[in-house]
């Protein structure tokens, strides 16, 4: 439970610039997050091809055996995420 | 010098190839993480974000890391149309899509501030190359198989970029849709995205994983982003870019 309120953040250095966000809280939850301020030339740097048109190829998956110094792979670190997915799933009754 | 240590509920590995890279230099990145884990680990009664989630604590008055991270969050969610999001189904707040890229950029960033120039920083698969590997060589990162673990199916190398992999598989599905929280992600497996660091490359690999087939399109539209998404049954889509990092055959034979 939070305490009812409307709460703006400080500036915030975010890297590549300044993030400032206001919060709402009713009846003791999160209502609504505002973004009063954001790195808004990055932003349109990063969008800036969003209406190329997009170039994608397809294969089928095949192992390498060549040595790496890295792997990259998918871990369950949000382990939350999993917790409340299995118990949003146990209410839908899947 | 190359050590691994579990923090954060995961493997964490930190290279620093420079000759002058020291034990202490390492120790340091370490520190780093633990008290990135005292106080975002939602696991942890005493952590900042469970102070958060039991309302004992409010964002105005938590540290400046946790006013950060939400509102790099909120910034995320709305470049990613909401597929980014630390708000669980269940009411909670749960930042770890976030912050462990965000952690791992800093770490490397601690050790660029030590002078050191060629390092890796790894946590659970997300990485931040900087430099290059012992042999000289640009880094070499394997996408992992997500339908067999011990199993590369790609080979790219890096050169001071960020990589993280989103996915389904090891210990079960981990991220859901925020728009339809209640429907199973089944149809895309695993899709790793190459970004100017890892911080960018693990947040919008987490909502380009939400997204399902649209996932890939999405990035494919970030300037400066590339993917290699894995489906259900084992077909690779990639962006138009992802392959002038995949190092090529003749490389390997030399």
């Amino acid at each position: 439970m939070y305490r009812d309120g409307t709460y703006v953040s400080p500036s915030v250095d975010a890297y590549y610039g300044n993030v400032q966000i206001k919060v709402s809280v009713r009846n003791g939850q999160l209502a609504d997050v505002q973004f009063l301020d954001h790195p808004k030339d990055r932003d349109q740097s990063v969008m800036i091809n969003s209406y190329a048109m997009p170039v994608l190829k397809s294969e089928a998956i095949q192992a390498q055996s060549a040595p790496v110094d890295i792997v990259s792979g998918a871990t369950a670190t949000s382990g939350a995420f999993n917790q409340a997915l299995t118990s949003v799933l146990a209410q839908a009754g899947n | 010098m190359k050590q691994a240590r579990i923090l954060m509920g995961m493997p964490i590995t930190v290279e620093i190839v420079d000759a002058t890279a020291t034990g202490a230099a390492i120790e340091k990145v370490y520190a780093y993480f633990a008290s990135v884990e005292q106080t975002f680990s939602t696991y942890k009664d005493t952590s900042e974000i469970s102070r958060i989630n039991a309302g004992l604590l409010t964002l105005q008055n938590a540290s400046a890391e946790m006013r950060t991270v939400f509102a790099l969050a909120e910034e995320t969610k709305q470049r990613t149309d909401g597929y980014f999001d630390i708000r669980c189904p269940d009411g909670s707040i749960d930042p770890s899509g976030l912050v462990k890229g965000w952690a791992i950029l800093h770490a490397a960033k601690i050790l660029e501030r030590d002078g050191f120039r060629n390092y890796y920083v790894e946590a659970g698969g997300d990485i931040q190359v900087r430099g290059h590997s012992a042999d000289g060589d640009d880094w070499s990162i394997g996408i992992r198989n997500p339908f067999s673990p011990e199993q590369i199916i790609k080979i790219v190398t890096l050169v001071d970029r960020g990589m993280a992999t989103s996915g389904t598989y090891l210990r079960g599905q981990h991220i859901y849709n925020p728009h339809a929280p209640h429907a199973p992600l089944t149809e895309i497996v695993s899709i790793t995205v190459i970004g100017p660091d890892v911080y960018e490359a693990d947040r919008f690999a987490t909502a380009a994983f939400a997204m399902g087939r649209k996932g890939i399109a999405f990035i494919e539209r970030l300037k400066g982003f590339e993917a290699y998404m894995v489906d259900a049954s084992g077909i690779a889509t990639m962006t138009g870019g992802f392959s002038s990092f995949v190092r090529d055959h003749a490389a390997m034979d030399r």
